[in-house]
């Protein structure tokens, strides 16, 4: 082949000699001159999330689907009425969400976690999308299973998606006020006065009227567009208030 | 350490973790062939230490945010390439009596070898920049032409053609005459 | 490698808890000695870029640690006074998951936390549960994450707080082997924490450093300052109300007494050679005695 004929002849002749020495003395001046500083290989937000979700506890799915699967048989057996009901169990939904987001806080873990390098802020913002993912995906199953049983979609979004994005907007309200040191008890209980308060505000007023009017669904609407934007604006300064300029949390020595 | 069984994507991947001993094995496992490279390219071997201490150096500084795992060899020559590229602009060109090299029809049966490796690094330093660079990566350093391209940064057409009028002026100097591309 | 601090303050209304606080430091063991409530957690706690400061810089290589964020964590590695943990979390995966938050390679993380639990002696329960742990294990188990990232700042507060004497000197011992390359900050009440270990010493009052350097020339700050004077067990209490005591140790029926004081207080009393913790009782004598 001419080609390796070529080769043969460019390849005449040893290979340049390298002096040992010159080359020790390089290879040591390159790795002291490695600097001081670690590389950090890009781990994606996908594969960080897939990570996160292997240290959640699991009792947080369990639980949240229990309650969901419950709700889902109840109106499979009691139909549309049951709905007031329903209501007033999903802001338990979001309740077992948050006493997984703010473990964190709740076990002192946050002071650790903040000297890594994907720190206290990372870890809330991941267990936000994962947790927050799975309680929409949830919420929205309801929402169709409802519409599927013979709920209108009105009705179905009023009893569901209305208290779930209220009961939300308000645990991020009280772990602002409590500057993230809520106990998962005064969460429960939050969860549980809020399932009592819907309880009553669908079980006494008289909703049919108002959600069965010619103008049902953009009252319902704008009530949900409240509620949306009452979350938004929580988690907003939830997020503004994980910053580690935090002098209420530390004390100092 | 096992280098022997690690390939150079599981160094990097302990590299870019902190492994520092990695590091210096895989600046082992190539430090021969940059510095042969840059003596290829530069046609001088002092030059060529510098080379290849500022290639490793530099590699050094950018192996962390270095993703494409599985091409390393190629990323760390087109280091060196541009290393050299920087150092030899300082430099001036050799120049070489063509007539003296075109006289010598067939160096491999006139010439003993000594003289032979002597005619081959003049006529390589004969050459321009970019055909001496194509020459060495595909006969030196034993690249595909696909990779030559990734190498210096030029679509596959232009590596290929560059090769091809590189072999054809170096056929030319050392005073072949037979077809000896094949891309 | 070098970590500057630039007059660092941080005020919490008008508490100041540090205060114009500057020092330099490289490779090496440093040794962070003050009293409760001396500030040196909130100083930790700034170079560990948990805490802004009020004014002043933390620098890093020439670089602002706060601008580097990410790449300054990266190579951090800290071990709070009270850390907390996940209880259900078994040693094992709390090294995993902390892990994770350093960025670490799954394959290279596992590999990492077992050589790190052999090292600090919990490999035979890294399957048990954290809430399991005696305070002891939990503080190794603390160094442990610490050292997760191989990383070139270390700073450690209290480390040896839980730790029985068999494991401080296991602690020194550790910290001793894995300070090369490293720039270690501890902080301790326990003066022999970093006398045999520390480098260098900062000694910390209200939020100030008093005194630094390395421990055989700060502590002549005190040399001519230290006796010992023996006394009979009656008198020990005069004296202890009247000086600052170190120590008080009893020596066939009397008590042989070691003063921090600028004369003697008796002329009976024999000068003797200074430690770190004469110095340490010089600088905190009106604090009370350190822990």
């Amino acid at each position: 082949m001419k080609d390796k004929e070529l080769k043969q002849i460019l390849q005449t002749g040893r290979k340049p000699e390298i002096d040992s020495s010159r080359k020790e003395e390089a290879i040591r001046r390159v790795l002291a001159a490695g600097g001081n500083l670690r590389g950090m290989p890009r781990i994606s937000i996908w594969q960080r999330m897939y990570t996160m979700a292997g240290y959640l506890s699991p009792w947080l799915w369990i639980v949240q689907g229990a309650v969901v699967l419950l709700c889902a048989y109840s109106l499979a057996v009691n139909g549309s009425g049951t709905m007031p009901t329903i209501g007033a169990i999903v802001p338990l939904i979001g309740c077992i969400g948050f006493v997984e987001l703010q473990k964190g806080y709740a076990c002192g873990m946050q002071e650790l976690e903040s000297a890594c390098r994907y720190d206290n802020r990372q870890v809330i913002l991941l267990k936000l999308l994962l947790i927050g993912s799975v309680d929409m995906l949830l919420t929205l199953f309801l929402l169709a299973f409802s519409t599927q049983q013979g709920v209108g979609l009105t009705e179905a979004v009023l009893y569901i998606l209305v208290p779930y994005l209220l009961s939300c907007a308000l645990y991020f309200a009280i772990l602002l006020r409590t500057n993230r040191r809520v106990s998962n008890v005064g969460l429960l209980a939050a969860g549980i006065f809020l399932a009592v308060m819907f309880q009553f505000v669908f079980g006494n007023i008289d909703l049919d009227s108002w959600v069965i009017g010619s103008d049902s669904s953009r009252w319902v609407l704008g009530v949900t567009a409240i509620a949306a934007a009452l979350l938004i604006l929580a988690i907003r300064k939830f997020w503004k208030r994980i910053d580690r300029e935090d002098t209420k949390i530390w004390s100092f020595d | 350490m096992q280098e022997q069984i690690l390939t150079d994507e599981e160094m990097i991947v302990r590299i870019q973790q902190g492994n520092e001993a990695y590091l210096e094995s895989l600046i082992r496992r190539y430090y021969d062939d940059v510095y042969y490279f840059c003596c290829y390219k530069t046609g001088d071997s002092e030059l060529a230490y510098d080379c290849t201490q500022e290639t490793f150096l530099k590699l050094t500084r950018y192996i962390h945010t270095y993703a494409e795992r599985k091409k390393f060899r190629g990323y760390l020559f087109s280091i060196a390439r541009n290393v050299c590229n920087d150092y030899f602009r300082s430099k001036p060109q050799e120049t070489v009596d063509s007539d003296s090299l075109l006289l010598a029809a067939d160096p491999k049966d006139k010439i003993g070898e000594s003289e032979t490796a002597q005619v081959v690094q003049k006529a390589l330093a004969f050459l321009g920049d970019e055909q001496r660079e194509v020459i060495v990566l595909r006969f030196y350093c034993d690249f595909k032409v696909r990779e030559i391209a990734k190498i210096i940064g030029v679509p596959l057409p232009t590596a290929k053609s560059r090769l091809k009028r590189a072999i054809a002026r170096l056929k030319e100097i050392l005073g072949k005459e037979e077809d000896i591309y094949e891309g | 490698m070098e970590l500057r601090l630039d007059r660092l303050t941080k005020e919490y209304g008008s508490k100041i808890a540090v205060d114009e606080l500057s020092a330099v430091m490289n490779q090496g063991v440093y040794g962070l000695l003050g009293a409760n409530g001396a500030g040196k957690t909130t100083l930790m706690r700034m170079i560990c870029d948990i805490l802004r400061p009020t004014t002043g810089e933390v620098i890093y290589d020439n670089c602002n640690i706060s601008e580097m964020r990410e790449e300054y964590r990266n190579i951090l590695g800290y071990l709070p006074q009270d850390f907390g943990y996940y209880p259900n979390f078994t040693a094992e995966k709390f090294l995993l998951y902390m892990s994770s938050l350093k960025g670490l390679e799954r394959q290279f993380a596992r590999q990492r936390s077992e050589e790190l639990l052999e090292l600090v002696g919990l490999s035979q329960v890294k399957g048990k549960k954290i809430g399991t742990f005696s305070g002891g294990m939990k503080q190794r188990l603390g160094i442990a994450q610490a050292l997760l990232n191989n990383p070139k700042i270390l700073i450690l507060d209290e480390p040896t707080a839980g730790l029985d004497p068999k494991e401080r000197v296991r602690f020194r011992n550790l910290i001793s082997a894995i300070s090369q390359n490293k720039i270690v900050l501890l902080s301790t009440h326990i003066v022999s924490d970093v006398e045999y270990i520390a480098g260098h010493i900062f000694v910390m009052r209200d939020g100030k450093i008093m005194s630094q350097g390395r421990p055989e020339e700060i502590v002549k700050e005190v040399e001519g300052c230290v006796w010992e004077l023996r006394v009979p067990a009656k008198e020990a209490d005069h004296y202890i109300a009247s000086y600052n005591v170190g120590n008080l140790r009893n020596e066939d029926g009397m008590c042989v007494l070691r003063i921090i004081s600028g004369e003697a207080p008796d002329k009976s009393a024999l000068q003797v050679k200074p430690n770190l913790e004469d110095l340490y009782l010089h600088c905190f004598a009106d604090q009370g005695r350190g822990m």
